[in-house]
């Protein structure tokens, strides 16, 4: 026992890589800001969750509420899973300390366990608090007795530890054949990709299982909470979207998952305690295959076109870092999907037939919040990394690396928003000059946002960590930037809801004030964002 | 030519470098030894700019680091201890961006890109991501890097760490190339062999304040012996 306390102690401190302030002259334990951050999302969570309870807490519950209990508490379920299979697969395998153990006489099935309860820990503070908070709010919010309270405490655990069991039997299972390949960014990538079908894959399969009309059938399980009866009805063994619905309370859930954890929990240790160390050995020996030189394609590229180089250089930067490309990826993807359905769903419902100034506020506070991707313009300049050192030492135009840095972001937003305008605007009838108003509006707004989140790294950024994922665990600027992400929809939203309930007849005019709005930001940030930069090339950068 | 003009630096209450000045002249190879803590590396990061100076100026032929930074920064370059940097590049997209803020000419800096990676035995690797070179091709393509712009000064912190016996032959042979050319080559070293062949002058350098400077037969003078390098370092040192 103590022996593995001094291994999983190991793995922590490893994990961590705390930072050495010179200053201040003690460690610096990031716990502070990763706990501020995992309560932030708590909150805002509970919050949404909270208000449809209530609703469903109400005698007369509709069909819409339902929708949303079961969409928040799912919602939160798929993220939980993706942050699972983002941060945990590639964790296992390609921590730079593990070059470390392997000449100690370490099991693989130790290393294994220490790596996994280290990530249970974080798993927990960034996304296992969400799903605690829920069952407890549930509890309360439909008025259950305090055992419902242990169950509900039960079940979040459970679905944390079934979620994270599958991304890390995934990436096992994918690092089995990880001497035939040879780079380990490469290999990072696929396993986070598989790891990420496979959790979805679980997801989607208990959402989708059950037959029939699934809202009657939440419906009938709600009502009979309420009422404080039995428990729901499930089908026996099958896994299905009233199960996971009902997970925070329902004691047949946790016996279920009990079952599973143990099935799973036992072919994860032997599957490690197999291969886990000789997939470690492969992953610090890796051969190199020489690649053809195109030296004279990518100077002339370089020199003709700086501009197209610095972000191309960019794009290689952020994809050779696998974890923050697929997160990137997903937030977009799911910020796209999740806008497109709802929009769709205001589009063809014929019960919810909105107004059309309610439905202009319903647009654009999806499309805006949908196209808001912090992560790359926030990670870009930390990722520079120790690189950033010589960075110092080079005479560089602030302007064009910050224009890089932009543009790249832009690319990226700015589409999003173009496409979710041009897109559901015509589809929900608006008019002409709304829709041809939308694309300067995206435009100038992508730019607003990634000069305010790259201005937020420059005050924030951290250049030495040992995993760039480190860069989004690191210090205050994480949680100011998702404070920010809320707040700077909102700006816009004022104008957008203002002329909606006051002036209905001339909603495009409230484009345009937020067209010169943003610009002046733009502005301001722009110059704000140049001067920060100048100054961080002059101050001292701990690395 | 490379002045520093009475330069300190403290981390908390620690004195990294106190009061140093130094001018490392035009058209030598200039060694900066001592032992480790000694202020060696933050000199260098100061001088790079790396670290601000909290006292003192640091003048890069005669351009003040403090008042232009970005004209002094033109008349260096410079190859950091760790070359552990730049991972997520090919060699070839590392040379060429050095080659875009450097504004060098595209023909000119090809053919010294390539000349150059010949020359250190890396120019079969210049496709491959610079995360999967090893630790001695990392350093050669950060040294190609620092000579691609054919800078005034040559600023290298332990340089000769991890190369190859051919590769510190031709990187010894470079350095003094350009020091015949009347540049100045100033770099940081433990290995006192080294030093003591190549370096045309010395300062050595403890608890952030210099010892001696001079040539090694002036040092061998003041100390009125006849031994190697490493003898009177360590004497110089211990005292």
């Amino acid at each position: 026992m103590k022996r593995f306390l001094s291994i999983l102690k190991a793995t922590y401190y490893s994990s961590l890589s705390i930072s050495f302030s010179k200053r201040q002259k003690k460690m610096r334990n990031p716990f502070i800001p990763q706990l501020i951050s995992g309560l932030i999302l708590v909150f805002y969570f509970a919050f949404l969750f909270y208000e449809s309870a209530s609703n469903l807490g109400k005698l007369n519950i509709s069909n819409q509420s339902i929708f949303e209990y079961v969409d928040i508490y799912f919602t939160c379920i798929i993220f939980f899973g993706l942050f699972m299979s983002i941060a945990i697969s590639p964790s296992i395998y390609f921590y730079k300390g593990d070059e470390a153990f392997l000449p100690l006489p370490i099991k693989g099935r130790e290393l294994f366990l220490a790596k996994y309860l280290i990530n249970i820990y974080y798993s927990f503070i960034y996304g296992g608090t969400s799903l605690l908070a829920l069952s407890i709010i549930t509890c309360i919010s439909f008025n259950l007795p305090f055992y419902c309270y242990i169950i509900g405490i039960l079940a979040s655990i459970i679905e944390t530890l079934l979620l994270s069991f599958i991304s890390f039997i995934v990436a096992l299972f994918f690092s089995i054949f990880i001497h035939f390949k040879t780079s380990k960014v490469a290999l990072s990538l696929y396993s986070t990709i598989f790891a990420l079908i496979g959790v979805l894959g679980f997801i989607f399969s208990i959402f989708f299982s059950i037959e029939g009309n699934d809202i009657t059938s939440i419906e009938n399980s709600i009502h009979t909470i309420y009422s404080n009866l039995t428990f729901i009805n499930w089908i026996a063994y099958i896994p299905s979207k009233v199960i996971l619905v009902n997970s925070p309370i329902d004691l047949q859930f946790v016996g279920y998952g009990l079952i599973v954890l143990v099935v799973i929990g036992i072919i994860t240790f032997l599957l490690a305690d197999k291969f886990y160390l000789t997939s470690l050995y492969s992953t610090s020996s890796h051969h190199k295959k020489k690649k053809a030189s195109h030296i004279d394609k990518v100077f002339s590229l370089a020199m003709k076109y700086p501009f197209l180089f610095f972000i191309r250089r960019e794009f290689y930067s952020l994809s050779r870092n696998s974890q923050l490309f697929i997160s990137s990826l997903i937030y977009s993807i799911i910020m796209l999907i999740s806008g497109i359905s709802l929009l769709s769903f205001f589009a063809f419902s014929q019960e919810l037939a909105l107004p059309k100034n309610i439905l202009f506020i319903v647009v654009f506070a999806l499309v805006l919040t949908a196209s808001l991707q912090p992560y790359l313009s926030y990670i870009s300049l930390p990722l520079e990394g120790k690189s950033f050192y010589l960075i110092k030492t080079m005479p560089f135009k602030s302007s064009s690396y910050i224009f890089s840095k932009i543009a790249f972001g832009f690319i990226y937003t700015g589409l999003i928003n173009i496409i979710l305008f041009s897109v559901f605007l015509p589809l929900l009838s608006f008019d002409i000059y709304t829709i041809i108003l939308s694309i300067p509006f995206s435009i100038v707004y992508s730019f607003s946002s990634n000069l305010l989140y790259l201005l937020i790294s420059i005050f924030f950024s951290h250049f030495d960590y040992n995993n760039p994922i480190e860069i989004l665990q690191k210090g205050w600027g994480n949680a100011i930037v998702i404070i920010a992400n809320y707040l700077f929809p909102a700006l816009s939203l004022i104008t957008i809801i203002t002329f909606s309930l006051f002036l209905p007849n001339m909603l495009y005019l409230a484009v345009v004030i937020d067209i010169v709005f943003y610009l002046g930001i733009d502005i301001l940030l722009y110059f704000l964002v140049k001067k920060s930069f100048s100054y961080l090339l002059n101050k001292d950068v701990t690395i | 030519m490379i002045r520093l003009e009475e330069i300190s630096k403290k981390f908390g209450d620690l004195i990294a470098v106190d009061n140093l000045s130094l001018t490392i002249e035009d058209g030598m190879i200039f060694g900066l030894l001592g032992p480790n803590g000694a202020g060696k590396s933050t000199t260098l990061k100061m001088i790079t700019s790396i670290l601000r100076p909290d006292k003192g100026n640091i003048f890069i032929d005669d351009i003040s680091l403090k008042d232009d930074p970005f004209k002094a920064k033109q008349n260096f370059g410079y190859v950091p201890d760790s070359p552990d940097l730049f991972l997520g590049m090919k060699g070839e997209d590392y040379l060429a961006f050095i080659a875009a803020i450097y504004n060098i000419d595209k023909n000119e800096g090809l053919q010294k890109a390539e000349k150059l990676a010949e020359r250190f035995n890396i120019k079969d690797n210049l496709g491959d991501y610079i995360i999967n070179y090893s630790h001695g091709m990392r350093q050669k393509i950060m040294i190609i890097g620092m000579l691609l712009h054919s800078p005034h000064n040559l600023i290298l912190d332990e340089p000769l760490t991890g190369l190859d016996p051919e590769s510190f032959y031709t990187l010894k042979e470079i350095m003094r190339e350009n020091a015949l050319e009347g540049k100045t080559v100033l770099l940081s070293t433990h290995v006192l062999d080294v030093a003591e062949k190549i370096c045309d002058k010395l300062a050595i350098i403890n608890k952030g304040k210099i010892i001696f400077t001079g040539t090694l037969e002036e040092l061998r003078q003041l100390k009125n012996e006849n031994s190697s390098l490493e003898t009177l370092f360590l004497e110089l040192t211990k005292e």
